[in-house]
């Protein structure tokens, strides 16, 4: 009987809301020579995607330039063990999408910058049939289950940088942020003693706000010296959610609807970063990220990157670049039992090429996201256990870029 | 005191750089003084790479391979030569073929000269343009060799 | 003091960050074979437009001479990738022009004015160090195809088309606007009268008389005889002004001015 109660809970009007819920940070590789890095770009920054990673390395891009496209294409694959039945649950997903696109414009001693950057992007279609689950203390003969679900994240702006003396640059990009989250999910069970249950949910979240990004760079000889501060602060967020339930035991179906006001709070993200430019042929670089968060249930948290370049000739270069994608999620234990709880630290390892020419450079490039750790998937507000499951997630993005120079 | 050897380490490291040039001109005289008509020291060729050491107004006083002498300094370049028009050349080149090659960047000057028959159509008979001319005149053009030794030598005849 | 002294000496260090950061890619040279093919197409058919508008002067030992002297410059002080090429053209008007790819002309009016050989090799120089200098190429963005991967993918992504011959064309009209009507920048121009005098004092020759020539050019401008010079080129005054500056720290000029020479190919019949 728990067993059963477990997987209609599973499928709970919250479950999937965890997934994507701004749990993580550097779910966004963005740049075609940043992501190759691994994303330790802070102290680099000099080219359109320096906007993001830190606004004071525009003074230091090559002249006026618009970078192309960024174009990525992701796959996902997370496994939950043993949660239908005995089996394990697997969902997939892929993406295609853009997620960047920069242009700057030097005038002087000022750079300008304007970009659109993707920060986030989850799209999800699920269609699950499972049949004669037997093993069940009360048998089912079909569930049947749909889900549709994108959130997406943009944020769009301009952005300024400056030199302050000969060897430390200031610079700043204020964007306007964007989120919107659509999700719908339908069940239906049919029990073997001709019973059935259905529910059709549906969730809208729309979020609106302002990102700013900062940064210094100092640079000494080879070697540069990068300190960051963002912060994102949200004007307005609304969430709406429909749900449709037929019970088990009714004939008639139960309506419900809920509206309000969600506004989050982003994390302040203080950044250091290095790069050490050994030769014209040998560049590599470190990150490091610090989130103090200050919304119920997160942690203050960390992430870390290192990344290098190394130019085979004038026209090729290689890149690889390992980073860490912690979670900023308390640990299970940490939180109410009532509410579902992912809690899983990801790593990433990125390769790439750079093919230069004349006036344009085209990148491609590899991402690797790794990682295993413990979801509560179900709350336990209509059940007796609150009992984790370990899970993995592998991601594997393909990206590729393209930056041209006037 | 160690902080002020520190610093001069980093001053010094970043001041030390002797000047290095190229020849830029065919053949050039290492003059025992700066100026023309002093002793040859030696003769040096395009693209030799010398190393400043002295300046006296517009000449420039520099050491190749043992030697040193004096050279205006309209005849050093900071960067190496692009090689000559003949490396450029590929007598070879099938020009017949009117076929847009685009195979490599490195066609020839010739095939540039000759690209008529391949390119479009850019040339119009129409007075605008006198290609008899400018054939003309390139058939005008003079050895290098001649040309040279012509100049060097004021007592030099056609 | 001391401080002060210690932070001008750090300053001297750390200025150099710029040159690090540089990655090879990003050390490009100035121009390649494909740029200097690009060119010299170009130059051939701006040397034939000139031609479509002037006649070649048929003294054919005069064309000979200044071909000859041309060539010994070009080797001299001249890039080696091109071939450079002299013609004179029949115009009263006193004036050189140099064109993209080394095609150089020179008005038989001013070979008229000319008294000597240095005065020759002087206004060769002048026009092989605009040749040199690549400024029409530049205005123009004459540049060499990039065939690379890249560029192909980067047009394909960024859209970016050329209509070769409109460009072509217009680039055409524009080159000659610049040589006869606008003229490339004045500040080059008196570093090409300062290149030709460097020429002549390397070579041992009298590069006063080059100025003397600038002279000789100012009062016949007063009579009419440069229409297009003046148009295209700083006052004569501002000329010899600024070389005269520049000769100020120089030696005594030689006296060699190649005369015998000169008097039996250069005279223009």
């Amino acid at each position: 009987m728990a067993k059963l109660i477990k997987i209609f809970l599973f499928f709970s009007f919250y479950s999937f809301a965890v997934w994507a819920d701004g749990l993580y940070h550097k779910n966004s590789l963005i740049g075609g020579r940043a992501s190759g890095m691994g994303g330790a770009y802070k102290a680099i920054s000099d080219d359109a995607s320096g906007a993001f990673y830190n606004p004071a390395g525009l003074v230091y891009s090559d002249g006026d330039s618009i970078s192309g496209s960024a174009n990525s294409y992701v796959s996902t694959k997370s496994t939950y063990k043993e949660t239908i039945g005995n089996r394990d649950w697997e969902r997939e997903t892929d993406n295609l999408l853009p997620n960047f696109f920069g242009a700057t414009k030097k005038f002087g001693k000022y750079t300008f910058g304007f970009s659109y950057v993707i920060t986030d992007y989850m799209k999800e279609n699920q269609n699950q049939v499972f049949q004669n689950l037997d093993e069940l203390a009360d048998p089912i003969d079909l569930f049947a289950f749909n889900l549709q679900s994108e959130d997406a994240t943009y944020l769009i702006g301009p952005s300024l940088a400056m030199e302050l003396s000969e060897n430390l640059t200031f610079g700043v990009s204020l964007f306007y942020h964007r989120r919107v989250f659509r999700r719908s999910q339908s069940q239906l069970i049919q029990f073997g003693d001709g019973s059935d249950y259905s529910s059709y949910q549906n969730l809208s979240k729309r979020e609106r706000g302002f990102h700013l990004r900062t940064g210094l760079l100092y640079s000494l000889e080879k070697h540069a010296f990068a300190l960051t501060l963002s912060k994102a602060v949200m004007q307005t967020a609304i969430a709406d959610s429909q749900a449709n339930t037929k019970e088990r035991n009714s004939s008639a179906t139960d309506f419900g609807r809920r509206a309000d006001v969600d506004r989050p709070k982003y994390p302040y993200e203080i950044g250091l970063g290095y790069a050490y430019f050994a030769s014209p042929y040998l560049l590599v670089s470190a990150d490091f990220d610090y989130y103090l968060h200050s919304e119920e249930n997160r942690r203050n948290m960390w992430n870390a990157a290192v990344g290098a370049e190394y130019f085979l000739n004038s026209t090729y270069a290689l890149r690889t670049g390992f980073y860490t994608n912690n979670t900023n999620s308390r640990k299970p234990s940490e939180i109410a039992d009532e509410i579902p709880v992912e809690y899983m630290n990801m790593y990433g390892l990125t390769a790439g090429i750079g093919i230069h020419s004349k006036s344009s450079t085209i990148s491609l490039g590899v991402n690797y996201g790794f990682g295993s750790g413990d979801a509560r998937i179900y709350s336990s507000e209509n059940s007796a256990s609150t009992e984790t499951k370990r899970f993995e997630r592998q991601i594997l993005g393909f990206l590729i870029a393209a930056d041209y120079g006037f | 005191m160690s902080k002020y050897i520190i610093v001069f380490t980093f001053f010094f490291c970043s001041q030390v750089q002797a000047s290095v040039y190229f020849i830029k001109s065919a053949k050039v005289d290492l003059l025992s003084a700066a100026e023309k008509g002093s002793d040859v020291v030696a003769t040096l060729e395009r693209d030799t790479e010398v190393k400043e050491l002295d300046v006296d107004r517009t000449w420039v006083k520099v050491e190749s391979d043992g030697k040193a002498g004096w050279v205006s300094k309209i005849f050093l370049s900071k960067k190496k030569s692009m090689g000559t028009s003949q490396s450029l050349l590929d007598t070879d080149e099938d020009l017949s073929s009117s076929a847009r090659k685009r195979a490599s960047a490195l066609t020839s000057a010739g095939a540039a000269r000759g690209l008529r028959a391949g390119s479009d159509q850019l040339y119009q008979e129409d007075g605008e343009e006198n290609l008899a001319a400018l054939k003309i005149m390139e058939s005008w053009k003079v050895d290098d060799e001649v040309g040279l030794e012509f100049l060097m030598n004021p007592q030099g005849e056609l | 003091m001391k401080w002060l002294l210690l932070l001008l000496m750090m300053s001297q260090a750390f200025a150099s960050h710029q040159q690090y950061r540089k990655r090879i890619s990003q050390m490009k040279v100035e121009y390649d074979e494909a740029d200097v093919l690009a060119e010299i197409k170009f130059g051939r058919e701006l040397a034939a437009k000139i031609l479509g508008k002037y006649q070649l002067l048929s003294d054919q030992k005069l064309q000979q001479y200044v071909s000859t002297l041309g060539a010994g410059l070009a080797q001299m002080i001249g890039r080696p990738e091109l071939d450079y090429h002299f013609a004179v053209i029949v115009d009263d008007d006193i004036n050189a022009y140099a064109g993209p790819g080394g095609y150089i002309f020179i008005t038989s009016g001013a070979i008229a004015l000319m008294k000597n050989e240095a005065q020759l090799i002087g206004v060769l120089a002048h026009e092989i160090a605009h040749v040199n200098k690549r400024s029409v190429v530049k205005k123009l963005k004459i540049r060499g195809d990039d065939d690379s991967l890249a560029a192909g993918l980067g047009v394909l992504i960024g859209g970016a088309t050329a209509s070769y011959r409109k460009a072509l064309e217009s680039a055409l009209d524009k080159a000659f606007d610049l040589l006869f009507e606008e003229g490339i920048s004045m500040k080059e121009e008196l570093l090409a009268d300062y290149l030709a005098l460097l020429t002549l004092q390397a070579q041992g020759l009298n590069w006063q008389s080059y100025i003397d020539y600038l002279a000789n050019m100012d009062k016949a401008i007063a009579k009419g005889q440069g229409e297009v010079v003046q148009k295209t080129h700083p006052p004569t005054s501002e000329r010899i002004d600024s070389l005269n500056r520049h000769v100020k720290s120089w030696d005594e000029s030689p006296k060699e001015v190649n005369q015998t020479r000169f008097k039996k190919y250069g005279k223009v019949n």
